[in-house]
Order: structure tokens, then sequence, then C-alpha cells
């Protein structure tokens, strides 16, 4: 949730940005520098757990270990390798997760992997 | 019989609404794994609902509505793309129209097989029966932890509601050949060629399409272990109730191979598809150059080879200080396996080592498939007057000849002719012989063993003959299985002869004797004695089973479990298939410190395990 929480406080600081334009009095203030976001790609290799690659199956993609981003089976062959986030300046780790149905114990808790090697990377 | 197992449909839910947030396009994730139709949601209407189902599917944007069953109040929505089952769950949830709404689960069959001895087969489900099955030949009953701790077993029947087919990959049971007419077997034979794989062993004709028709019953234990077939109402069940199995017969009759057997028939599994190579097969000899390299070649070809730790586990126990062949080959390639008794304890025959077996699986006690009827024929000099046998001496007195002997419980056949063995020394310059004619018509294999003290001189020479003609086998016709000729074997202690293969005497009159040649200067000596002399037969059926003990048997259990995770896991690489069974095993107290990773298999376990993902990139925009 915390995606959501820094998303929405970016939007409401380019609301006040505008508002101050629009007023016309506030010319003698510094403005309000508004974060740059930049999509980021993430992708990787396909795992070749057939449970991964299958209703029940997908991915988690954690970034600075923040409520991961899910990026479930669809349809197909294997579950998407790819997500995006959008992401202001600053460093970042992500790591990736993969789940599926299949529980060790033959319930249905289901079961993820270990979290892939930790990647780090700079969004400038 | 199978049967539906229900999962928990109001968690399931629960879990669906609590956790499956969406915001901007992002999903958050699902834990937990519940399995349902991607792109189906069940809707169940309210009476007297206002809308129609197409109305409804309109409304929702749903590609379709179409009714479940007879009830014509429970409509199955099939999504549009794009849309996911917790949004519409949640949307349909707020319609007035509609009762409730929900995923459309998946089931599976709980999966146990028909076949009428499986309640025997405590590796697949350990209720902490007692096994008492069937045993012949050399089948025995592992008397400790029988019965065994409940639980204790390899999850298999967890594993079976995922997959029971194995037939995808092909496994080579590289051993004393499979019978392949076994009811229980014949189904799920290689088909590579009219017999179900090739011989690599002396004992019958090598050589493409040669029959490795299993004379000696090991190979076809281990095979039914991975493969017997399941829900047949035959007998047992394999591991893989469906399997692939290539039968590559590297040992003779006797249980017996050598280095050049074995390569060659590894070789011929790799080349002709086998993803995973069973050697129940164990030796102490020196390092093998030729067959490390073979296993090399193996993995060449993303082939798994799973091993036997060895059974000297009452006298050299530790593979990482007398290492035990193939198992303490290093290719990655190589699991290499333990067997455990009905609780889980390490079997006290069983080879272990911290640094060279890698797991454990059940191997006491174990029900199979077997080659056909065994039989022992005991002690073939038992009582003091045995019938049959005919002795001649060319020198006379107490040191010339054979006689008979008898202790309690057993009999001897003694050289020189004395009734006080061990006092009276043999005749210089003779040849006394001593024989009996079997009838052995009808079966397919012969093997004799027998206990054997020996005291000869330098110069003097023990024959042990066969003739398939009958009579005297050390005359014209006769062969030489045994002779010893190179001076005395010290004191009183028995050399034990066992598996000497006789094969070739199948005959209704295979005659079997003893010679001793002295020379004329000889420094003579007390002779001979023969006991426990038994002839072994085995004659081939589609019937037979047996319960037999050893890491023999524990291979098998695991070659099976990584043909179910391999099968399931097409995209699987040996090492993969590796990692899923160590990682997915269950860690139990008596492997610690004996074994790499100090766990038992877990069929389940090792399905259900996951890699790690690689290969991350970024890519900032």
């Amino acid at each position: 949730m915390r995606f959501r929480t820094a998303i929405l406080s970016v939007i409401y600081i380019f609301v006040l940005g505008l508002s101050g334009c629009g007023g016309g009095g506030g010319g003698a203030s510094a403005p309000t520098p508004i974060p740059v976001q930049h999509l980021v790609n993430i992708s990787w290799a396909a795992n070749r757990e057939a449970a991964v690659n299958s209703a029940g199956g997908g991915y988690t993609v954690a970034i600075n270990g923040q409520v991961p981003i899910n990026v479930p089976f669809a349809s197909g062959s294997l579950a998407p390798t790819t997500t995006t986030a959008s992401l202001p300046a600053g460093n970042y780790t992500v790591t990736v997760t993969a789940y599926s149905a299949l529980s060790p114990s033959g319930g249905t808790s289901g079961s993820t992997s270990l979290p892939s090697a930790t990647f780090t990377f700079a969004v400038p | 019989m199978n049967k539906i197992t229900l999962v928990s449909l109001l968690s399931g839910i629960g879990l669906l609404l609590s956790q499956n947030m969406t915001f901007a396009g992002v999903s958050f994730p699902l834990t937990g794994g519940i399995q349902f139709v991607p792109n189906q949601v069940l809707v169940k209407f309210k009476p007297g609902m206002a809308v129609s189902g197409a109305q409804f599917a309109t409304n929702y944007g749903a590609q379709a509505m179409q009714a479940v069953g007879n009830k014509p109040d429970i409509l199955l929505a099939t999504l549009s793309p794009g849309q996911t089952v917790a949004q519409a769950v949640r949307t349909y949830k707020n319609d007035p129209n509609v009762a409730y709404a929900q995923p459309n689960y998946i089931y599976h069959s709980a999966a146990v097989p028909s076949d009428p001895q499986y309640g025997q087969q405590w590796a697949a489900k350990n209720n902490g029966q007692s096994v008492n099955s069937v045993i012949q030949g050399e089948g025995w009953i592992y008397p400790t932890d029988n019965p065994g701790t409940a639980g204790d077993d390899m999850n298999l029947e967890s594993a079976w509601n995922v997959q029971t087919d194995c037939s995808t990959v092909v496994i080579a049971v590289v051993d004393s050949g499979i019978n392949y007419n076994s009811t229980d077997l014949a189904a799920n034979m290689w088909m590579g060629n009219a017999k179900h794989g090739q011989n690599f062993a002396a004992d019958v004709a090598t050589g493409a399409g040669s029959d490795p028709m299993d004379l000696a019953g090991h190979g076809t234990h281990v095979a039914g272990i991975i493969g017997a077939v399941g829900g047949n109402s035959i007998a047992g069940v394999g591991v893989c109730w469906k399997a692939n199995l290539m039968a590559v017969r590297v040992l003779d009759a006797t249980g017996t191979g050598s280095s050049a057997s074995i390569i060659s028939g590894i070789a011929y599994a790799v080349a002709n598809g086998a993803k995973i190579i069973n050697m129940s097969l164990a030796g102490t000899t020196a390092f093998d150059q030729a067959y490390s390299d073979a296993i090399t070649s193996a993995q060449a070809s993303n082939v798994l080879v799973v091993v036997a730790a060895g059974n000297d586990g009452l006298t050299t126990p530790n593979n990482d200080i007398t290492p035990h062949w193939p198992c303490n080959f290093i290719q990655t390639n190589l699991l290499c396996v333990a067997a455990l008794d009905q609780s889980y304890t390490l079997a006290n025959f069983s080879d272990w080592g911290a640094t060279s077996v890698d797991v454990g699986a059940p191997g006491t006690n174990i029900l199979s498939t077997w080659a056909g009827t065994s039989t022992i024929i005991p002690n073939l000099i038992s009582g003091t007057t045995p019938s049959g046998w005919v002795g001649s001496s060319t020198t006379s007195g107490s040191g010339g000849g054979w006689a008979y002997a008898a202790s309690p419980n057993i009999g001897w056949l003694i050289e020189p002719n004395t009734t006080t063995w061990g006092t009276t020394l043999y005749n210089a310059n003779t040849d006394d012989r001593v024989y009996k004619t079997f009838n052995l018509a009808g079966v397919n294999a012969a093997t004799l063993e027998m206990d054997l003290g020996i005291n000869v001189q330098n110069g003097d020479t023990f024959n042990v003959n066969y003739s398939v003609l009958g009579g005297d086998p050390f005359v014209a016709g006769g062969t030489t299985i045994a002779s010893i000729t190179t001076g005395r074997h010290d004191g009183l202690t028995a050399p034990y002869y066992s598996g000497i293969n006789i094969s070739s005497c199948i005959s209704s009159t295979c005659s079997i004797g003893f010679q001793l040649i002295s020379a004329s200067a000889s420094v003579r000596d007390i002779g001979m004695d023969i006991d426990n002399f038994k002839i072994s037969t085995l004659t081939n059926n589609t019937s037979s089973y047996n319960t037999l003990n050893g890491t023999s048997m524990a291979t098998p259990e695991v070659v099976g479990v990584a043909a179910l995770v391999w099968a399931h896991n097409p995209l699987y690489t040996y090492s993969d298939v590796e990692n899923a069974i160590k990682n997915g095993g269950r860690t139990i107290p008596s492997l610690s410190g004996k074994t790499t990773t100090g766990k038992a298999v877990d069929a389940m376990g090792a399905l259900a395990y996951i890699n790690p993902p690689t290969g991350i990139a970024i890519v900032v925009h």
C-alpha cells in the first residue's frame, strides 16, 4: 500500500502547484519542484515450473522491500515476466519471487520460491 | 477409488476479497495460491432475478453466461480479457440480483490406487501398518520398525493429486533387466524396440536387439517401484502410475556386471532418450575412470543419474571414508540415496556419507514386481546319507575320495574320505571326484552357491565343474566354473561362493561336481569341506512379486519422484529436478550429518518446490 500512498502524494503536490500558478499572487516564492516519475521496466527469466506458469501461479516483484507487485499467470504457456513501476529518482533494490498453487503439504496454501538475488539499480 | 477432496471454500473467498486489492492497474498479491479458473466466476442469482443471464453479461462486460448443471439460477460467467476474478466477484456481489459470486475453484481427484496390495506399500502411505507381504527367493522381512510410524512416507498421495503419469520421461533401469511381460509392468515399458531395451551382460547374447529379460529379479523389482501400473487392480503400484521404462540389462543372472557392460548400458540409455537412469548398483572397487566418464557423458545430455549408497552399513557404512561407486562420483547429475526404515530411521544396512550421500528414501520391506518364481533348492548335501552323489578316486585308503559328514542341521561333503575332517591328509597323486545330476528343466536361470573351506597345497587343484550331459562333469563336455590352483587358502575360514551362474547347464541332466587333483610330490593337506550347497532357480512368469530390502530399493523411490517432477515440469533440466528433490525433501533427524541434505525425499515437496527467479533486468525510461 505504500505505492498507493506515494503516488497519491505526487498527485497532491501537482494539484497544489497548479493552484499556486493560477492564483497569480505568489510571485515572490520559489516554485515547488514536481518530482519526476520514471517508468521502470523490470523483467526476469521465466521460471520452468509448470505450476508457476499456470492458474494460481505467477510472480511478485518487491521494490525496496515494499508491498510487492503481483504478476499473476493469465493465459498462455508462461506467466508474465515483466512489470512496470513508476518511480522517482533514487536508488532501489528489487527482488522477484515466484509462487504457485501447489503446497508442499498437499493442501491449498500454495508455495513460494525464495526471493531472487537482489538487483540494485538507480533512477536518475 | 477416486474421491473429491474439498478445499476450504469460505476461506478462499475471504482471502480473495481481503487481499487481492488493485490500484492504478497494479495488482497486489493474492497470497496462498488458491486454485481457480482464471477467467470464470460462478454467480448464484436471487429468486425472481430481474435480469437475464445475457443481460447480466452485457451489464458487466462478461463474454458469456452459461447455466451450470440443471441449476438455472447458477450461471458461469466467462470474463473478458483484462477482467480479473477478484474484480468480478466483488462487482457481482454488489448487484442486487446476486445472492453470491465466487471463483470457479479447481479440484483434483484424491488419488489412491485400487491396487489390492497398496496397503502394504508403506513408502507411499505409512499408516503404521505391518508389512508381511510376498516373500520368495532372496526376499526377506526387515524386522526393525515393522510396523513403523504413521506419516513417515513419501507423501505420495498428495503428489498423486497433481501427477501420476511419468510416461513423457524415459527412465532407464540399468540393472539385471526387466521382466517386460509382467502384467504390472508391460503397459509401462519403453517401446523403442520390441524388447523394450537391450542386454549388455555377458551371460546371454549381447548386441543390438538382444534380450534384456531379467533372469535375476532385481531389475524387475526396481522397475516396479518406479512404475508398476497404478489403478489396474493388480498387486501394488509404482511411484509413477504410468511410466516409460527402458530395460538396460548389465547384470547377469547372478546380479553381477562389469565396467564394460555398465558403461555400454549407460551409453545406450543416453543415446536412446533416457532422461533418468536408475542404477541400484554398488561396488567398492577402486575409482573407475571409464564408469565416471560415462556418467559425465550422461550429464552432457541432461540426464539425471540416481544411484544407491550401498548396503555395507554393518561393516563400512561411511562412504566418505570407504567409497562406494558410483555413489562417490562427484558429477552434479548424480544423486545418491540411503535407505530408511518404516520409522524413518536409517536402515542398519545402509551406507551413508555427509558429503557423498544426498537423500534418504524408503528402503526396507519394499513390495514390488519380481521376474518370476524363485526357488532355492536348499542344502543339497543335507542328511547323513544324501542321495544321488557319485564319487570316485584314483587312490585308496582314508586319504582318497570324498565322504559325507553330518553335524546337527547341516551336511557336508568332505575330502579326504574321513569321518573326522581336519585330521586326515588327502592322498598324493590322486584324482578324487564327486558329482550329482539335477533336473533343472523348465527354469530360465540357475545359480549355485556354497560355503567352501579349502586347504590345498601348491601344485594341487580343486575344481568345480558342471555338465549339461549329466554324469561325470570332469570328462569331455564338462565346463569348469571354479578352479583353485594357486596354493593354500589358509585355515578353515570358508570362502563363501555365491552366485555362480550355471544357467548354461539348464536341462533335465545337469550334473555338478567337485574334484581334487593332487600332485605326485604333493605336500598334502586336510582338503576341503563344502556345505550350504544350494541351487537357486528363476522361472520367468508374468505375476510374481517379492519383498526386498536395500538401498537398491530406496534408489527407485527417488527415481519415481524425479520422474513425477520432470513429467510435471517438462521445461526442467536435470539440475532443476535435483534441486526439487533436495530442497523439497523433509528434514529428518536420522539423516542429520549422514547426508548432504539431511532430508528424506518427499514427492509433494519436490513437486511444489520453486526455484528462485533469475535473470533480473531493469530498463529505466
